[in-house]
């Protein structure tokens, strides 16, 4: 097994995206952003961001969420090349682009899952801000959503989303 | 993400400002990207809707078209063994004994699974097994 400093080093581009994700939806829904950590080698998180008040849940649900839409589509565009190459036309050497995309696409795809922390965070708002029951229901079932996928890692859940994902364009386009 | 909410007075960041290596860091994976959806992404493209016609063509038991399709796919991307597979397949099924040599030499280096050997074994003549270094059972 990989311990998870070495996997986010060799997937650092997904976390610094991750956390970019975090900023600019914070960032578009006017949330001040006071620090930002993008990527760091550390036990307790590899990285962060530090903002002002949420005043709102769907504010809170946003800024969660970001990184999910932003990594997930990143995924999907820079693995184009690399997934019709190598998973769909079954090349085995290629082009060093092909080969960067592939894992620039794939690291910021494993780093599409909000962590347990920022789904935590969109809970706390939702009960904290009295949402309606709806809200809070949806806050619980994506927070064990989350919990779950981030659990999954341990096989890989991960990898397996990035890879599926990468070939959603070639599937849809043929 | 460990988000952290603060209620300081600091002053915050300016939005949408990014630290100079980031943002040279998404020029490059940008131009990088542009160059293979001009240079790569197309002729990838074609070469899996020839692998697909291939595979329809195969699938009709039209040999001449599946074997031209596959040939396509192989000016594209030469190292894919699963073309070569499906290509010797389709050069044994058409009967033609001029194209078993073709066929062979297409399988030369390829690692077989145990699915692959069973579909070449349903079109290739039996004579030819003895050439190769299968651990599967034959037949």
């Amino acid at each position: 097994m990989i311990p998870g400093k070495l996997m986010s080093l060799i997937t650092f581009p997904g976390i610094v995206v991750h956390e970019i994700a975090h900023r600019l939806f914070a960032e578009l829904l006017g949330v001040p952003v006071y620090s930002i950590k993008y990527f760091q080698i550390n036990d307790k998180a590899s990285g962060y961001v530090e903002h002002g008040e949420i005043k709102s849940t769907w504010q809170a649900f946003w800024i969660c969420v970001g990184p999910f839409i932003i990594n997930s589509a990143l995924c999907i565009v820079l693995t184009l090349p690399f997934a019709y190459y190598f998973i769909l036309l079954d090349g085995k050497e290629s082009n060093l682009i092909v080969y960067v995309l592939g894992w620039l696409g794939l690291s910021i795809g494993m780093h599409a899952f909000p962590s347990n922390p920022d789904m935590k965070s969109f809970s706390h708002h939702a009960f904290k801000l009295r949402a309606n029951i709806l809200i809070k229901l949806v806050a619980l079932f994506l927070q064990a959503l989350v919990f779950l996928s981030n659990l999954l890692r341990i096989i890989w859940f991960d990898l397996v989303y990035a890879v599926g994902i990468s070939v959603i364009i070639p599937l849809i386009i043929q | 993400m460990n988000e952290q909410v603060t209620t300081t007075t600091r002053k915050p960041l300016e939005p949408h400002r990014y630290p100079l290596q980031i943002v040279m860091a998404g020029g490059i994976v940008i131009v990088l990207f542009v160059y293979t959806l001009v240079f790569l992404v197309p002729k990838y493209r074609a070469a899996y809707q020839h692998m697909l016609a291939a595979d329809s063509a195969y699938a009709k038991k039209n040999f001449t078209i599946a074997k031209d399709e596959y040939k396509k796919v192989l000016e594209a991307v030469p190292s894919s063994e699963n073309t070569k597979i499906s290509l010797a397949k389709t050069l044994f099924a058409n009967n033609e004994q001029d194209d078993d040599v073709e066929a062979l030499l297409m399988l030369e280096n390829v690692e077989l699974g145990i699915v692959d050997w069973r579909e070449l074994q349903e079109v290739m003549p039996e004579n030819y097994e003895g050439l190769f270094n299968s651990n599967y059972p034959v037949k």
